[in-house]
């Protein structure tokens, strides 16, 4: 394997590590259409989520194009993003 | 595009040729399995259920063993079950006659002991297999393919890689003019939505709404806090936030192709293309669904490299993970390179596809090789009383 991670859709602002990532490194991923440059701000275990882009607390995160959740505090580019800044949507609802 | 089948009365086509023993009952299990174990090329179902049924379990058990009964992938059928008034033998029989295929029935109240009644059965079932014996494979068109899609112990990657791989080889079948689908309805909940939305008419999105809302709602008044359990320790453990995710994931093994049907479980779907089948995300009671729907073939991706098969349908088991592909050869079928579902799913599903055609033409699966395939498991929804 060599391709160290992905965005699986034009739409999403996450991308998923393919292996373990240092913190650190350097990512050229194709964000919307675009290729873009992200630096990860914190090590990003083998198929967790970082964001590709800023996301600002209470915006949606978008994975394989659709809704998986919203941030619950703003994410930077590079970090990573899973339930302790994210809830899903149906949960929330029934919090 | 072609595969070699075995033709039934009926028209359609088994990859496999056994006659199957059906116990009617938990409490036929044993002898069911004995017989089949006394003739080659024969098969027990057994299964927890069906004694002292009320309504809606008793049609949906009933019509879940029938149908069971008429996967092609069975040349006879013999029912095994006791003479009681909490289990019909004859009702499972015939229903299964409907699709002209030989049935038996042996009843183990009915010889004078149980042994005599095994023997008995043991004689029927050889019969049936001598004349099941004499079919032979035929070139058949790959319409007569009809692919169960499952998945199990899902990470983050098993959507955009063995699902995906899946879900492309179910779009190649259903091009070439098969049908094929998939279940786990537990599983959908959170992407209902876009599989609704490929549904090709208000009806079946409707339908397809429904069953999860259905789902969801049972286990509400059930006080099961489904959301709590989903995504689960491990899922979370493994990069899954939400149940939203990790729905998103699984409905990958679904291909791209519209929704034609949705059925409910035990019942089988017409085949106009790609159908839901309503099975809880339990993968015994799933995959008898896909069974009871049909199936003459399914795929299987499992990251926690699930052990099993079924009786009589061969399970093609996709993993993505190396390390189980090399260390667990007698479970798993096929390894799914990352690297090239990123970058070539078409490609990844077409090998896929590929492999369907030689299982489907004779070719055993691990789980067959080694005869790990008779746990097994009926869906009800009512609590035992």
């Amino acid at each position: 394997m060599s391709i160290k991670a992905v965005v699986l859709n034009l739409k999403d602002n996450v991308g998923v590590a393919l292996m373990d990532l240092e913190s650190g490194t350097e990512l050229d991923l194709k964000v919307n259409g675009q290729m873009v440059s992200v630096k990860l701000a914190e090590p990003i275990t083998y198929q967790h989520k970082f964001s590709v882009t800023r996301i600002d607390s209470g915006s949606k995160i978008i994975k394989y194009g659709e809704v998986i959740g919203e941030a619950t505090q703003d994410i930077k580019p590079g970090q990573h993003v899973h339930v302790h800044n994210m809830v899903g949507l149906r949960a929330k609802a029934t919090k | 595009m072609e595969f070699l089948g075995y033709p039934r009365r009926d028209g359609l086509t088994g990859t496999r040729n056994y006659v199957g023993v059906i116990s009617s009952v938990a409490c036929s299990s044993d002898p069911a399995i004995w017989i089949a174990g006394e003739v080659s090329d024969c098969v027990p179902f057994t299964h927890r259920q069906a004694c002292g049924l009320i309504p809606p379990d008793e049609e949906v058990v009933y019509r879940t063993l029938i149908n069971l009964g008429k996967n092609p992938n069975l040349a006879g059928v013999l029912v095994v079950g006791p003479d009681c008034a909490d289990s019909d033998p004859d009702r499972i029989a015939n229903g299964i006659a409907e699709s002209g295929k030989p049935v038996d029935v042996c009843k183990i109240h009915q010889e004078g002991g149980v042994m005599v009644a095994v023997s008995k059965g043991v004689n029927m079932a050889r019969k049936m297999a001598s004349d099941a014996s004499r079919i032979k494979r035929e070139l058949v068109p790959v319409s007569k393919l009809r692919q169960g899609v499952e998945c199990g112990g899902s990470t983050p990657i098993s959507g955009p890689v063995t699902n995906a791989a899946q879900g492309t080889a179910l779009d190649f079948v259903i091009e070439n003019g098969g049908s094929g689908g998939f279940s786990e309805t537990t599983e959908v909940i959170g992407a209902e939505h876009v599989i609704a939305a490929r549904a090709v008419n208000d009806a079946v999105k409707q339908k397809m709404l429904k069953v999860v809302r259905d789902y969801e709602e049972r286990l509400k008044a059930s006080g099961i806090d489904l959301l709590g359990a989903n995504p689960g320790r491990q899922n979370i453990a493994d990069g899954l936030s939400s149940i939203e995710e990790k729905a998103l994931g699984a409905i990958h093994k679904g291909g791209t192709k519209p929704l034609t049907e949705v059925v409910g479980y035990g019942e089988i779907p017409e085949g106009k293309g790609m159908f839901f089948v309503n099975t809880p995300g339990n993968d015994l009671q799933s995959l008898t669904g896909l069974a009871a729907a049909g199936c003459n073939i399914i795929t299987y991706s499992t990251e926690g490299a699930a052990p099993m098969g079924f009786p009589f349908v061969p399970v093609i088991k996709i993993t993505a993970r190396q390390d189980h592909f090399k260390k667990f050869p007698d479970i798993l079928d096929y390894l799914v390179d990352i690297d090239r579902a990123i970058t070539d799913i078409r490609g990844v599903g077409q090998e896929l596809f590929n492999l369907i055609l030689e299982v489907a033409s004779g070719r055993k699966t691990q789980s067959e090789l080694i005869g790990y395939v008779y746990a097994c498991d009926l869906w009800t929804v009512v609590p035992t009383t």
